[in-house]
């Protein structure tokens, strides 16, 4: 690293190469692991092979193909029209549902499918409400609830992205005659399509990478695939490789993003302008508190009050061994979140400094983590590092320490890595969105000025990108919550976090004492939300 | 800032003094690591027990049975797993196939465990039996006597059998029973049969099969025993009107008796303490340890000295298919292709 300013501009280009290694280095850190995954591409699938392909694949594909179309649909027409109505429009409640909108995600996708199945279906609270009853546990019932508990990724980078870098884009529009409507149409609409893509991608990724819920309904997915050949029939191999295919897939749909985004690079001054906006009364203040409001219930006021109906039927109390598991995930989930942004801010950084096209797009690999099934993660960050951390504590022990143990595999560290690994590409999206905004011009200022890339980094760019960090750090937050294949495989003795009581609890059906976690785990995630939403104003 | 910084170094250094001399005397328990795919009260329950009696510290690991041999296979000779418990026959087959577990031959385990319901090497042994029966609606369904489950691919069921999908481990080693008795052919046509009989498309649990039944979505369902015992006991007042208004009825009666397929335990084959692993196998076989698994869990005790609960009891003993466990363990996969093949989702 290069900390005296004089000579990093004098020596620009010298200074590449070691970005370019850092940049390498720490991603093949981060990736190791859907790295030894992808390897097996060139392993072969295991013998049922033609089986998979025959009896299996052909329809699993198709279900995964209208899951990926039907809630990235959906989520981007949820997600989309309130961000831009809640950025334009002041009505009464408006700034309520601007972070209402939010609140989904505090809401794991398996406990929105259970709460939605507890609700509609036969023998349901509708049903013994009202006698009518909805079958939602299908394709589009899954639809309908990943879209409304993921559509929040493209709401979030949507509305920061309407109201905080297109304001006197939207203004001029106004000014030069165009209505509410047009705006939207022919001037935010095609302006916002990178944030959009970038949220989007999110939503794919979970959708294509989620189990639980898709398991839970019945709908058989290219994850489905993927458990059915390691555990029923036993082969880890052809697991393996039809991961790999999906990480292609998913190259393919990050790729598809890049295409969205396009070449040309937009910069945008950052700005806050919104003065003035006109107070809406009447009908148009209704229409954008249902479009708004929508969402908001389905995907946050149902499912958490099917589960307090649930929580209530049981009756609330309040014991230790949830209080000590709140606490766990709430220490996990933070360090988690820190560590996370840390890695984000140095990939994007380090990838920039590099100046390196190869490394730039190297550095999406890092995002794969994101979209397989969270199973294979923890799977393959234990093949990736148990082989060599087994020969280390072997040695240890004949040398003199007899009690030496594993320190990766079974400890905090290993569950840290395995979240950064997995949840990369949450932290990684909104920071690299914004550095992407900011453009270079300040940076190029202040090394004008005389400091060196770190410096710039830490003075100038970072304390711009705060806001986007701390969205970053609350979404890697509220994710790891809810997670629950990783923590269950790698979490060390003794640490039961929410989302593991849950999941005991409802693999029997027992959603009435499952609700008062699952409750707790949204509670912990509102907490950054609402904060986030204050220094909003 | 310096000073928060003096202060909570403080802190750690007393908190790192003061949790030495503790940790002297916890040394002299023993430690015992479980891998479990069980997650039910009634172990814990039974887990606190032996801690207490045995003076030992349980490390209990909770995951799937899968997800806990693959660890067990890269930990290696280090895997500090001293058991492994799983909820079907078949994932022991497989673990003792792929050399996880070493073979115990206790004979205080043997007298309590029947020959056909441990692998006879003795790398494992079944601890409860679960029944995988038909449940039906007693108040507007009659069921003809004699009903096989073989029975169930007959024309006359068309629309009327709920089931959960084929990914589901029990429905898989119901298949393998039918396979080694009739072979893969015959297994094959009936699993089509049944799909062509299903009121709905494969989706839930067992409880959930029983809710639709209750609803009119269905005649009759296939469940395991203990998930009735569950709704019967549910804090949910529906759940329990269902529960109570369905029956369980088991069938095969006349000829090789109806499913049953286990929860059973190994001792790891590099278990650090696999003389205490056999002592906490003996523990879970006792009288009183069987009797909670069938009071607070609904299953069947292997250990015939126990007594049944009184819920399961009302259900009247029945006969039960004694085809070898391992045998269905050995038959699991080509269930499942044989699931695929009649596209049973």
């Amino acid at each position: 690293m290069k900390h005296s300013g004089s000579k990093n501009r004098t020596h620009v280009k010298n200074t590449h190469y070691g970005w370019t290694a850092a940049t390498i280095g720490l991603l093949l850190v981060l990736i190791v692991p859907v790295l030894s995954i992808v390897a097996n591409i060139w392993n072969g699938p295991g013998e049922s092979w033609d089986h998979i392909v025959t009896y299996l694949l052909p329809s699993y594909s198709y279900n995964t193909l209208l899951l990926i179309l039907g809630s990235g649909i959906a989520a981007t027409v949820l997600g989309v029209f309130p961000a831009y109505i809640v950025s334009t429009r002041e009505f009464a409640g408006s700034k309520v549902l601007e972070w209402l909108l939010v609140l989904p995600l505090a809401v794991p996708n398996y406990i929105t499918a259970y709460a939605y199945a507890g609700f509609f279906e036969n023998g349901g609270s509708l049903h013994r409400a009202f006698d009518i009853y909805i079958d939602m546990m299908n394709t589009p019932g899954l639809i309908v609830v990943l879209a409304t508990s993921l559509y929040p990724y493209v709401y979030l980078s949507a509305r920061t992205f309407f109201s905080e870098s297109i304001q006197s884009q939207l203004q001029a529009s106004r000014l030069l005659g165009y209505n509410g409507w047009q705006t939207f149409r022919k001037v935010a609409l095609p302006l916002a399509r990178p944030a959009i893509a970038a949220g989007l991608l999110l939503v794919l990724m979970e959708v294509v990478s989620d189990y639980g819920a898709s398991h839970y309904f019945g709908v058989q997915t290219f994850s489905t695939a993927i458990f059915r050949s390691w555990f029923s029939l036993g082969e880890p191999q052809t697991a393996l490789f039809l991961s790999a295919i999906l990480c292609v897939l998913v190259l393919l749909l990050i790729a598809g993003e890049r295409t969205i985004r396009g070449r040309k690079k937009f910069s945008f001054r950052h700005s806050t302008l919104r003065t003035h906006a006109k107070l809406h009364k009447g009908w148009s203040a209704l229409i954008s508190v249902a479009v708004c409001g929508v969402p908001v219930v389905a995907g946050f006021f149902l499912p958490v009050g099917q589960m307090l109906w649930w929580a209530l039927t049981h009756g609330i109390s309040v014991e230790s061994d949830l209080i000590s598991a709140t606490v766990q995930s709430v220490l996990i989930a933070a360090s988690a979140s820190v560590i996370a942004i840390a890695a984000a801010l140095c990939v994007v950084f380090f990838t920039r400094w590099s100046a390196n096209k190869t490394v730039n797009t190297l550095s999406k690999a890092a995002l794969l983590g994101y979209s397989l099934p969270a199973v294979v993660i923890a799977v393959g960050i234990m093949t990736a590092t148990i082989g060599p951390e087994k020969e280390i504590v072997l040695w240890l022990r004949s040398n003199g320490f007899p009690d030496a143990n594993f320190f990766i595999n079974n400890s905090l560290l290993g569950l840290l890595f395995a979240y950064v690994v997995r949840f990369l590409a949450v932290s990684y999206g909104p920071i690299e969105a914004a550095e992407q905004r900011q453009g270079d011009t300040l940076a190029k200022v202040s090394r004008t000025l005389g400091y060196a890339n770190v410096a710039t980094a830490v003075k100038v760019q970072i304390p711009i990108l705060k806001r986007s960090a701390l969205v970053a750090g609350l979404l890697v937050f509220v994710d790891v919550m809810k997670e629950l294949p990783i923590t269950l495989m790698t979490r060390p003795f003794g640490w039961d976090t929410l989302a593991v009581r849950v999941f005991q609890l409802t693999t029997e059906g027992e959603w009435q004492r499952a609700a008062l976690p699952a409750l707790a785990i949204v509670l912990a995630g509102l907490v950054p939300v609402v904060i986030l939403s204050r220094r909003n104003d | 800032m310096y000073r928060l910084t003096g202060l909570l170094t403080i802190v750690v250094l007393l908190a790192s003094c003061s949790s030495e001399e503790p940790q002297e005397h916890v040394q002299e328990a023993q430690e015992l690591t479980v891998y479990t795919h069980r997650h039910y009260e009634a172990d814990q329950e039974l887990f606190a027990q032996f801690e207490k009696e045995h003076n030992v510290k349980l490390n209990v690991v909770n995951a799937s049975a899968d997800e806990l041999m693959n660890k067990m296979k890269s930990e290696g000779e280090l895997c500090p797993a001293d058991v492994l418990i799983t909820v079907d026959a078949g994932r022991l087959q497989r673990a003792t196939d792929q050399g996880l577990l070493q073979p115990t031959s206790n004979p205080a385990i043997e007298a309590i465990v029947p020959s056909h319901l441990r692998d006879a090497q003795g790398h494992w042994f079944a601890l409860t039996k679960r029944a995988r029966a038909i449940a039906y609606n007693a108040s507007n369904t009659t069921l003809p006597e004699g009903l096989a489950i073989e029975d169930l691919a007959a024309p006359a069921w068309k629309g009327k059998i709920l089931v959960r999908s084929s990914e589901n481990i029990y429905n898989q080693s119901l298949l393998a029973s039918l396979i080694i008795h009739h072979g893969r052919d015959s297994a094959l046509s009936w699993a089509q049969g049944v799909v062509a009989n299903m009121a709905r498309e494969p989706k839930g649990n067992d409880r959930d099969q029983m809710k639709a039944l209750y609803a009119g979505e269905g005649e009759l369902a296939i469940v395991n025993s203990y998930y009735l015992g569950k709704l019967v006991q549910s804090e949910d007042s529906l759940e329990a009107e269902v529960g109570k208004a369905i029956t369980l009825y088991f069938p095969n009666q006349d000829g090789h008796g109806a499913h049953v397929n286990i929860s059973g335990i190994g001792v790891a084959k590099h278990a650090p303490n696999a003389e205490l692993a056999q002592t906490f196998i003996a523990h879970l076989l006792s009288v009183p340890s069987q009797e909670v698994f069938s009071s607070a869990n609904f299953e069947y005790p292997v250990n015939s000295n126990a007594t049944v609960d009184p819920l399961l009891a009302s259900w009247g003993s029945f006969k039960e298919d004694d085809v070898s466990i391992a045998a269905l363990g050995a038959h699991n996969k080509e269930a499942v292709l044989v699931f695929d093949e009649a596209q049973w989702k």
